[in-house]
């Protein structure tokens, strides 16, 4: 998955309108809140089959940082 | 663990919910934007919730559900030997509601009652117990009373469990049966304990009050909701794999999975995790909500309201508070299950 396709599938779990880049931090959109979250802790266990704990989600800061968690895996 | 008990069978269950339902919008309303609600739709599965008026308890519900197995059954009040109650939300601390129960059901003298502390996988947990029970008495059958009104225990504007959470009691029959063996898979994880839980009201911490009140946050039970879905998703597949290797059985042989129904995110992703489709993990709960340990009998009530059949070698399994995970394989076809009945 690249970076566009990564953000693709972030706004669709996040059901944003916002614009997302790499550089987005988290806490400036408005819809990325605890439902998100889980959401997007579901989508890597169990769509991607990658073993993602919320502990290692919760220090993350960016959009970027997210898709190096993906990547990385 | 995994554990067979032979020669058991679940022979009837029945369940009852709140008449009083409320709308998730309704439930939500002012808290959080229109649009979360429609997400949590979607993607946590609860459009509305049966909420029980503050005079009803657990043992109303649970209650209501073993007078329906009673009239609409043959199981009589004369042949039940033992009264299991598996809940969080008792009466009181003490007496246990079994007793209270027992008298109220116009249930045997010559028979035991004791309570059970378990929540989400209560149902379970209470069927391994009857089934080991029902080994040991000399005759009769065993009633397992399972349920929970946890929108008592949730906080007024606690929105992470108010569009989760449902009031709901059961009852069910386990008696012995020639030939009928069940396959269970027991676990705990204790260290997870802190992702459910009510830290206020017992003998570890008080209540607190604020302002003569006792309407404060702390006071409430709370819910790590990505400690679940972690939890959950790292060990509620392997448990269920465990358990089918050990019964000899082809994950894709089983007819359904009845699951607790903790939301519609964690019974899809162990559906994906075990690559198996999301057909056979039933999402009954929609217009109830998670109702803790009545759950599965709910799932079971509902299947039949919905003019299903219920048939073949299926799994049950209940995993949360605790934290625990107790699942069975048991072949459902002879089981008497009623509909889900209203109080």
């Amino acid at each position: 998955m690249n970076a566009e396709e990564f953000i693709k599938n972030l706004k669709e779990i996040m059901d944003t309108e916002s614009e997302l880049t790499l550089d987005t931090r988290l806490k400036d959109v408005e819809d990325w809140d605890s439902l998100s979250f889980v959401a997007f802790l579901s989508f890597c266990n169990s769509k991607l089959k990658l073993s993602i704990t919320p502990e290692e989600l919760k220090p993350v800061e960016t959009v970027g940082e997210l898709f190096k968690i993906v990547g990385g895996k | 663990m995994l554990l067979e008990i032979k020669n058991v069978a679940l022979e009837a269950v029945s369940a009852a919910v709140s008449k009083n339902r409320i709308s998730i919008e309704e439930r939500l309303g002012g808290l959080v934007p229109e649009k979360r609600i429609a997400r949590l739709k979607k993607s946590v599965g609860f459009e509305s919730f049966s909420v029980v008026e503050k005079n009803i308890c657990t043992s109303d519900l649970c209650a209501a559900a073993a007078e329906k197995i009673f009239s609409e059954t043959d199981t009589s009040r004369e042949e039940v030997r033992a009264i299991i109650f598996v809940s969080q939300t008792a009466d009181y601390f003490l007496p246990s509601t079994a007793h209270l129960l027992q008298s109220r059901l116009n249930l045997s003298r010559e028979s035991l009652a004791f309570d059970v502390g378990l929540g989400c996988s209560g149902f379970v947990y209470g069927f391994y117990i009857a089934a080991s029970l029902i080994q040991t008495l000399p005759a009769g059958k065993i009633l397992l009373l399972c349920g929970d009104t946890l929108t008592r225990n949730v906080f007024a504007e606690d929105v992470s469990a108010l569009p989760v959470f449902g009031d709901a009691g059961s009852a069910a029959i386990i008696s012995k049966r020639e030939g009928q063996n069940i396959f269970f898979n027991l676990q705990s994880f204790g260290e997870l304990a802190d992702a459910i839980i009510m830290e206020r009201g017992a003998y570890r911490n008080n209540f607190l009050i604020e302002d003569n009140s006792l309407d404060v946050r702390e006071n409430f039970a709370t819910m790590d909701g990505a400690k679940v879905l972690d939890f959950s998703i790292k060990y509620l597949p392997q448990n269920l794999i465990d358990l089918l290797a050990f019964a000899k059985v082809n994950p894709l042989d089983v007819e359904k999975f009845y699951l607790h129904q903790a939301n519609k995110i964690i019974l899809q992703d162990v559906a994906a995790l075990m690559n198996l489709s999301t057909e056979k993990f039933p999402f009954k709960s929609a217009q109830i909500g998670n109702t803790s340990s009545a759950s599965i009998p709910v799932t079971l009530t509902e299947t039949v309201r919905g003019g299903e059949v219920i048939k073949n070698l299926s799994v049950l399994s209940g995993f949360g508070v605790g934290m625990s995970i107790a699942s069975a394989a048991v072949d459902l076809t002879d089981l008497i299950c009623l509909e889900t009945g209203e109080l």
